[in-house]
């Protein structure tokens, strides 16, 4: 019985222990499949760890943290927790792939897992569903193309089903150069009578050296509605949480493509630039023929067509009557969508002439490798003539603007001499208090011919107004000059002014028309008596009335 | 009254008569031949010296900063030389040797900088009177101003050309506000200059320990803005702004 006793005791201890004990351990979902299958790594953690598990260098899978769990329990008294990291891994070949050991210290102990070997197989022949939810198709342009020329590839996304959160792969490409021909383009397409959406994209491929070479396969990731009714414990919980549909992640990767790189055959000529290859044209302008010496014109050639000009040697230009002064070249390339890359590199030259006479310009040639014709072949340009007079002896170069990046002349121009060098140019306190002293004298005397003026005008109309109180009837005529002399000094009204004249002169100078009207009756009335003849009965009385209006006035 | 008149003339008339030139105008002649014939000579170094020597003593010439700014070049100091047209450009502005020689300079230099700085009131007075130099400036104000009081004399005796009034008056504003103008111009202008030495520092502030924001090669035009201890702050065609050392830029008044 004591025995019996003893030796359940030490059961229940040791599972006691065992349980109390960390542990450690990884494992996958499945340990085979193919290239498009996508496989769950599970780090389980049981106990109180040091630090996170951390992931293994894995070489030949890309891994993708999908999430972490907890859970907790109470056994025998005890606290326990246990923590669950997950990961999905892409395999990137075919072949039996290793996940590595890892290692982590758990209730104070280290453990390692064991390794891990998925086998990743071809993935079978068999026809494929004919009309599948969603595929992916890659199409290249050609299959064979020489080094630097673009090759067109077109990469198709097919759907019939509802898809979600695509997601293109990051693919390592290192014997090409990669550009996108631009945003992604949708339409609808029918594949075996069935209608698809596509998403399309399209790359320019520039392959950097000549072999034969696979083409890395093309991966992306969508989720897509699942056809089974289990519930995939990966997926966005919350963002299907309202959904009727369960939506799983599903990986789909093109198939690679063999594509044949030539190298460029040797040039007829070692003096033929091997950059650039494609299909160019070049055009060029002057903007002057005639020119004088110290002049100069500009050259703009422009090289266009169907492919990369980037790595483009600029175009020089050399006379032995003329130097040239390039601009800085203006290399500028186009995606299109159709065609590929087209580029348009312009290069601008201002030509400065020596001397006069003709300068010749000549031909240039431009030579490119052709691939459509598989050879190389020049654009030659016949450049003309300019005609060079005689130079001015002087000439304004306007500062500032594009022409500012070029010399206009050969050589700097010579010293002044002469007497201009000895005239003092600057403003001196000395010059200031001179022309201070011109501008003051200058208002003394405008303000004293001011004052002359006004003190004889003001002679003439006291003199005026004197002679008109002395006036009698007999004086009819002295009376009349009087008043004018008043009316010329006070006014600026002609002696000989008509009463019209008058009038408005008056006008002018803002008299009020009350004493206008007064003034003009007055006038009136004097033109009858002195001219009219009539009867002076009235003259007393109206020079009575005279006096009365100049005292007004001159009040 | 007449006494009175002739009181007040001759006290006006006094600065007229002042001969304030201590180097007499033959005297500047010989001088400025003397260093035309090093220039010829060959002996730039020696012309240098003596268009400076005459700069220092108050002859201040466009000219004469022109001459400089060629031997300069001849000497290879392409910093000094454009900051010797730059100077001569202020003095005879519509002169087309200068603007040659600056635009050829221009284009012999790493940084492609205008000498043109135009983002303010300041800068626009400065453009409008590029073309006339701030002597002539006065001596033209003066002129429109004696037109103006002559007009406006004239209206005095014919009372009836209030037109000739008008004009008089409006000539005479003009001459004030361009003698205020040009006073501005003269007080608040920019000192322009050019880098003298290749790669110069230019920092955030005016100290060796501040932030190098960009280099100058030399020759590059700039407009001198502030002085603080050893230090330039400048401001360059393309906006930049920055801190240079005294000592790396040429300038001359």
């Amino acid at each position: 019985m004591v025995s019996l006793f003893s030796l359940v005791s030490v059961v229940l201890l040791l599972y006691a222990g065992t349980s109390l004990a960390g542990s450690f351990s990884a494992f996958v979902d499945k340990t085979e499949g193919t290239l498009a299958d996508q496989f769950i790594l599970t780090v389980e953690v049981d106990g109180k760890a040091d630090s996170k598990p951390q992931l293994p260098v894995l070489n030949d899978f890309s891994a993708t943290p999908a999430g972490t769990s907890h859970s907790t329990a109470w056994i025998n008294g005890e606290f326990s927790s246990k923590v669950s990291y997950r990961y999905i891994l892409t395999p990137e070949r075919i072949g039996k792939l290793q996940i590595p050991s890892m290692s982590l210290v758990v209730d104070g102990k280290q453990i390692d897992t064991l390794p891990i070997t998925i086998t990743i197989k071809k993935e079978l022949n068999t026809p494929p569903t004919i009309t599948p939810a969603v595929f992916l198709e890659r199409e290249f342009a050609s299959d064979r193309v020489y080094v630097g020329q673009q090759v067109l590839e077109t990469i198709r996304l097919h759907y019939r089903v509802d898809v979600r959160d695509v997601q293109l792969e990051d693919r390592q490409l290192i014997d090409f150069s990669a550009i996108n021909l631009g945003k992604e383009r949708h339409y609808r397409r029918a594949v075996n009578g069935v209608n698809y959406n596509v998403i399309e994209l399209k790359n320019a491929l520039i392959p950097l050296k000549a072999h034969d070479t696979h083409v890395p396969r093309y991966g992306l990731q969508v989720q897509i509605p699942s056809t089974t009714r289990h519930r995939n414990p990966f997926d966005d919980m919350w963002g299907d949480f309202f959904s009727t549909t369960n939506f799983v992640r599903k990986r789909l990767i093109s198939k690679e493509f063999n594509l044949q790189v030539l190298p460029l055959p040797a040039p007829p000529t070692d003096s033929i630039d091997l950059a650039v290859v494609g299909e160019f044209n070049i055009e060029a302008t002057i903007n002057k023929r005639r020119l004088t010496v110290g002049e100069s014109a500009t050259l703009t050639l422009a090289v266009s067509g169907k492919g990369n000009l980037q790595g483009m040697q600029p175009l020089t230009f050399e006379f032995t009557d003329a130097k040239v002064y390039p601009d800085k070249p203006e290399i500028k390339m186009q995606k299109n969508w159709d065609t590929g890359l087209t580029s348009t590199a312009v290069f601008t030259f201002a030509i400065l002439p020596d001397h006069e006479g003709e300068l010749n310009l000549g031909e240039h040639t431009f030579a490119f490798f052709n691939p459509e014709t598989g050879k190389h072949e020049t654009a030659t340009l016949d450049l003309g003539v300019i005609a060079v007079s005689a130079g001015k002896s002087e000439q304004r170069v306007v500062v500032g603007g594009r022409k500012d990046n070029m010399p206009a002349v050969a050589t700097i121009k010579d010293i002044h001499r002469g007497q201009r060098l000895t005239v003092n140019h600057s403003l001196t306190a000395a010059l200031r208090l001179r022309l201070l002293a011109i501008a003051g004298l200058l208002l003394v005397v405008c303000g004293g011919l001011y004052l002359y003026q006004r003190c004889t005008t003001r002679r003439v109309r006291i003199n005026a107004y004197r002679d008109f109180k002395r006036c009698q009837i007999k004086d009819i005529v002295a009376l009349d000059r009087a008043i004018r002399a008043y009316l010329c000094s006070k006014y600026g009204v002609r002696m000989s002014a008509t009463r019209q004249e008058i009038n408005s002169s008056l006008q002018t100078h803002g008299l009020e028309i009350k004493l206008q009207e007064q003034l003009d009756k007055f006038l009136q009335q004097l033109e009858l008596i002195l001219y009219a003849s009539q009867n002076g009965a009235n003259a007393t009385k109206i020079i009575t009335a005279g006096r009365a209006l100049v005292e007004e006035l001159e009040s | 009254m007449t006494k009175k008149v002739i009181i007040i003339l001759s006290l006006f008339s006094l600065p007229l008569q002042t001969q304030a030139t201590q180097i007499t105008r033959e005297d500047i002649g010989n001088r400025v031949q003397t260093a035309n014939s090093y220039f010829d000579a060959g002996d730039y170094q020696q012309a240098v010296d003596t268009y400076l020597a005459l700069i220092d003593g108050g002859h201040i010439n466009g000219h004469l900063f022109y001459n400089l700014g060629v031997a300069y070049y001849h000497m290879q100091r392409l910093g000094e030389a454009m900051a010797a047209f730059l100077a001569a450009r202020r003095y005879i502005p519509r002169d087309a040797d200068v603007a040659f020689n600056i635009n050829y300079l221009q284009g012999q230099l790493s940084d492609r900088l205008s000498a043109e700085v135009m983002d303010n009131f300041l800068n626009l007075v400065n453009y409008i009177s590029s073309y006339i130099s701030a002597k002539e400036t006065s001596i033209f104000s003066l002129i429109l101003l004696a037109l103006g009081l002559i007009l406006v004399t004239v209206f005095m005796f014919r009372r009836q050309l209030i037109f000739i009034f008008k004009l008089g008056i409006l000539l005479v504003i003009l001459a004030i506000i361009l003698a205020i103008l040009n006073h501005t111009k003269i007080h608040l202008a920019r000192q322009w200059g050019a880098i003298k030495n290749a790669a110069t520092a230019v920092r955030s502030g005016a100290n060796p320990n501040s932030v190098v924001l960009f280099k100058l090669n030399t020759g590059a035009p700039l407009a001198i803005i502030k002085h603080a201890n050893t230090y330039l702050k400048i401001e360059l065609s393309d906006g930049r702004q920055g801190w240079v050392e005294a000592s790396s830029v040429a300038s001359f008044l």
